[in-house]
């Protein structure tokens, strides 16, 4: 009997790309808040999401440094457990309930793009930096402190997709107030047989459940973002529209944030800051609807 | 409407990380025929799936270096549609036909990747090198002639995976002996909800069909191969007890479809099949 949570099955499970949940995660964000053109960000809606009203073209570009680990002290195999990322999250609704949509996300690790496409994150694999922030002082330590500038950037196959900058202005007291929506993604894996290539075998709208989210060390500040024009991409469509914006850093105190309790207290992220999870926290953990195999069966946004 | 034959799905659909079928591939391969422990190489094989008693541990270790097209001129665009792969192809029998049945499989590209899901290779990452042949005579340009040394290597996560070497000895009109199977793989992707994790969504045993294949340029060898051990892998245990002969040829070929053998989300196989019998 072949073991393994994802290809490839093995006889130990050992060769799996990535190991089964629990899953957890801990690492340093840089993250610019921007405002894109409505429609642009409206086009990259599934079907089930609709703009949100109040918010459509509200969006966050996040960089985020990472670290895995499951059951096996996987964080102790730096080269196959630690990871960068670069995502879009833009502002939705689902139902009545506000979310985040991702549109486009970037790793630079296989285990990280197994387990985003079985979340949903539609990731593709791009080289991705950030400055960091080091204890000892002098030129190059970046400390997290007033005034600090952090840069970040995203690249893929030899093109420059996105670049930021952010200089720290104060603390955020509560920083789960930096990500008060749950995400929303797309589970979709196609079928190859003649005939069935627009008839996907997952087609999947999912909610990510993050259980213990923990924000840390937010700093707040001045945001600079830049999507440069790139072939076989489209985030630059998402370019926001006005230079000055609001940039969110974030760092955990310490990957013991995320302790222990990985089975006890499953939620969406901050339904605590959410009087009413609404429809999506009842789905809990599984697919939060199923979308038609062809997003044009129902009319697409209606745009 | 979101457009794209893969995620991410996109407005225009240029985002996704695969164009639709057809696709076209050529490249030039670095091959090691070897035999495995068939006590050990059996419990590779998913279910439904023999080993050849005829051939018990009988594989191939296959280093590509390739292009890709689809109908947008993609070759033009190498950063993103050129790609090293590293395969392992272990003979067995399915049903009665002989088959190929691919355990590992590497590639350098994510493109590569998806496409590999989507197909039935159980694709990761990995760094893979081969020697290249150049036409500019000197010492680095490797010719293709007798005696000519060819080298490869895949390793992933900073661990070396694989090492091959090929001595050319002899050209060839046939590589005989070397992919005369159908490669059969698994179409696999997992469910994530809570008490889902062992039943996927995707559960397929698939034929890959290949459109047009053609081999040329081949050269017969000898050769050595090593599958060092490594954390996070289980490649080793494939590994060579006896290694036989060594290839180096150019390829093509175009994939429009695949056949599905069998579902085994619901144990049910197909009745029917393109696979040649014994």
């Amino acid at each position: 009997m072949l073991k393994g949570f994802t290809v490839p099955k093995s006889p130990f499970g050992q060769a799996a790309l990535t190991p089964p949940p629990p899953w957890h995660y801990a690492g340093d964000v840089v993250g610019v808040e921007f405002w894109t053109d409505p429609d642009a960000a409206a086009a990259t809606l599934p079907n089930g999401l609709s703009p949100d009203p109040n918010s459509n073209g509200h969006a966050l570009m996040m960089f985020l440094d990472l670290q895995f680990t499951a059951q096996d002290d996987e964080y102790l195999e730096p080269a196959r457990y630690q990871y960068r990322e670069a995502s879009v999250l833009l502002d939705a609704m689902y139902r009545d309930v506000p979310v985040m949509w991702c549109p486009y996300i970037y790793v630079d690790n296989d285990a990280a793009l197994a387990r985003g496409w079985t979340n949903g994150f539609p990731k593709k694999m791009g080289s991705i930096f950030q400055t960091r922030s080091f204890a000892a002082s002098g030129p190059a330590a970046a400390p997290v402190a007033s005034g600090s500038r952090f840069g970040a950037s995203l690249s893929a196959h030899g093109q420059r997709l996105a670049e930021a900058c952010v200089t720290l202005h104060k603390p955020v007291e509560n920083g789960m107030s930096l990500l008060s929506r749950p995400t929303v993604l797309l589970r979709y894996f196609p079928r190859l047989a003649a005939g069935y290539q627009d008839k996907p075998a997952v087609n999947e709208l999912a909610m990510s459940i993050t259980d213990n989210l923990t924000v840390a060390g937010a700093w707040i500040g001045k945001g600079e973002l830049n999507f440069p024009e790139t072939k076989g991409e489209e985030l630059h469509a998402l370019a926001d529209q006005d230079d000055l914006l609001r940039v969110v850093e974030l760092q955990p105190e310490r990957a013991g944030g995320y302790r222990g309790g990985e089975r006890g207290q499953r939620r969406t992220p901050l339904d605590d800051e959410r009087p009413k999870p609404g429809p999506l926290g009842k789905v809990g953990s599984r697919a939060a609807d199923h979308a038609p195999a062809n997003d044009d069966e129902v009319g697409g946004l209606g745009r | 409407m979101l457009k794209g034959f893969t995620a991410p799905r996109s407005p225009l659909g240029a985002a996704a990380l695969v164009p639709p079928p057809p696709w076209h591939f050529a490249g030039d391969v670095l091959a090691v025929e070897f035999w495995n422990d068939p006590d050990v190489s059996v419990h590779i094989l998913p279910m439904g799936v023999e080993l050849d008693k005829k051939h018990p541990g009988h594989s191939v270790a296959l280093f590509a270096d390739y292009q890709f097209t689809a109908q947008n001129d993609e070759y033009l665009d190498p950063a993103r549609y050129q790609c090293r792969q590293f395969t392992v192809l272990l003979d067995a029998m399915w049903k009665g036909a002989r088959i190929a049945w691919c355990p590992y499989c590497y590639v350098d590209n994510d493109a590569a990747l998806m496409r590999g899901w989507i197909q039935g290779y159980p694709r990761k990452i990995g760094a893979i090198h081969q020697t290249r042949t150049f036409a500019a005579a000197s010492a680095a340009s490797a010719p293709l002639v007798h005696d000519g040394r060819f080298s490869a290597c895949m390793s992933a996560h900073g661990r070396l995976l694989v090492q091959a070497r090929v001595t050319l000895r002899e050209k060839a009109e046939r590589v005989v002996g070397l992919l005369d199977r159908q490669i059969v793989g698994r179409r696999y992707f997992p469910r994530l909800s809570a008490g889902m994790h062992e039943k996927p969504a995707v559960d397929e045993l698939v034929r890959c069909v290949s459109d047009h294949p053609l081999i040329t340029n081949i050269w017969i060898g000898e050769s050595e191969l090593n599958f060092p051990e490594a954390y996070g892998e289980e490649l080793e245990v494939l590994g060579p007890l006896k290694v036989g002969r060594g290839y180096r040829f150019s390829f093509s070929y175009s994939v429009t479809d695949i056949e599905i053998l069998a579902d085994l989300t619901t144990q049910q196989s197909r009745t029917r099949s393109g696979l040649r019998q014994e």
